[in-house]
């Protein structure tokens, strides 16, 4: 799908002179949300894939671009101390991907902002071919929920960001029995099926009595799970069986598009 | 040139130079012959004339003069090997210094005229490639459940 799947990596030590292209170095990836809709749970699921990650033992570098999202639930309240914040409303905001993939981890998860649609089309319009050519790919992670503004949202990024980059859906189930229908039936949701291919993942329901004290505390899943905290509503057995029993089938989810999230 | 219009000039006032660096032009033009590098020439005008300039302001005030007193602030090295590529103009560039020095490839007149005639010829890159998928976020999702297919 991407051109630049086949362009030659690059070497990124010195960036004072143009990169050198080497048929050594590994291709880096950059995994961003697509921003948008707000609230459908872009940070949670960049929060499994960080620990996914982790897991894995491959080293990511994480960026909070979410401006709008300052306190909790931002990705910066989980990793603090790991996380960088960008403010993208600047006139080179994105190019902090360059720069990060410079310091050498081969892979960017960008949590994006609700609102940061216009700004990453542009970067994409004006700087995607230079970048791509160097080795880099691009994978935009959408979620949708029973809400036609989630599809609508990734369907209008998909419009603009066109086949410069892989996707992966995620329905995430945000009541019991959640009703996919406008992702799973729409005619624009289809086309857009037909055309790019997404892996669909399925992210499940979580008990409000998990996910608010998580949410509260910024505890992620695997926190919970070794037991580390101090935080005694989410000490309780059956929460820690939850948490472990979530985790570990979203991270089965998360291994169907281990092609598309590995450089 | 017209004598009415060499009148007009002759009788304009003389204008002072624009430049602080004109009185200092013939000192300027001979470093660079001598192979000075514009660094090198601002600290001798700041040293021994007291004039603080930067480089650029040097490189601006030479880029600015005509051509014809700019040609000998080529470096002695460079102009040689210009003025042997114009003499002898035997059909290539090749082992001129001046092409050696900035590491352009070497190319015969032929093929020079070639290039350009491809450049000439070269179509301007459109970026109006037709979309892969369109959407129109004014348009409500249209569901089709009575029309599902297998993908």
């Amino acid at each position: 799908m991407q051109e630049s799947n086949t362009a030659a990596p690059v070497e990124w030590k010195n960036l004072d002179s143009p990169p050198v292209v080497s048929s050594t170095a590994p291709y880096k990836r950059v995994i961003l949300t697509m921003g948008g809709k707000g609230g459908v749970g872009k940070t949670s699921f960049m929060l499994a894939l960080a620990e996914w990650f982790h897991i894995q033992e491959i080293p990511v570098s994480l960026l909070d671009l979410d401006t709008e999202n300052k306190s909790r639930g931002s990705l910066k309240h989980y990793f603090d101390g790991r996380v960088a914040k960008v403010n993208i409303y600047t006139a080179a905001g994105l190019d902090a991907f360059v720069d990060h993939l410079a310091e050498g981890a081969p892979i960017i998860l960008a949590d994006m902002g609700a609102s940061s649609g216009q700004v990453t089309h542009e970067w994409f319009d004006s700087m995607f071919e230079d970048v791509a050519a160097t080795g880099v790919a691009f994978t935009a992670i959408g979620i949708v929920t029973p809400d036609p503004a989630s599809v609508e949202s990734i369907l209008s990024w998909a419009a603009r960001l066109q086949d410069r980059v892989n996707y992966v859906v995620v329905e995430n189930a945000m009541t019991h029995q959640a009703d996919f229908s406008y992702w799973r039936d729409s005619e624009q949701a289809k086309q857009f099926r037909a055309v790019f291919r997404p892996v669909v993942l399925a992210m499940e329901f979580r008990l409000p009595e998990l996910e608010n004290p998580s949410r509260q505390h910024g505890v992620t899943l695997g926190q919970i799970v070794e037991r580390r905290l101090k935080v005694p509503e989410l000490q309780r057995a059956s929460l820690v069986i939850r948490a472990q029993s979530y985790r570990r089938r979203l991270f089965e989810e998360i291994d169907k598009a281990k092609g598309l999230l590995l450089p | 040139m017209d004598t009415n219009f060499e009148a007009i000039l002759n009788s304009l006032p003389t204008k002072e130079p624009r430049s602080r660096l004109e009185p200092y032009s013939e000192l300027i033009t001979e470093m660079r012959k001598r192979g000075r590098t514009y660094r090198e020439i601002v600290q001798v005008l700041k040293k021994s004339c007291g004039l603080k300039v930067g480089a650029s302001t040097v490189n601006d005030f030479i880029l600015a003069r005509p051509k014809s007193k700019a040609k000998p602030l080529l470096s002695t090295s460079r102009t040689r090997a210009t003025k042997k590529n114009l003499e002898g103009l035997t059909g290539t560039y090749k082992d001129t210094e001046a092409h050696q020095s900035i590491g352009r490839p070497q190319k015969t007149l032929k093929g020079t005229a070639g290039t350009i005639k491809e450049l000439k010829d070269r179509p301007l890159k459109t970026r109006t490639k037709k979309p892969l998928f369109e959407y129109n976020p004014d348009e409500p999702l249209r569901l089709q459940r009575n029309q599902r297919t297998k993908e």
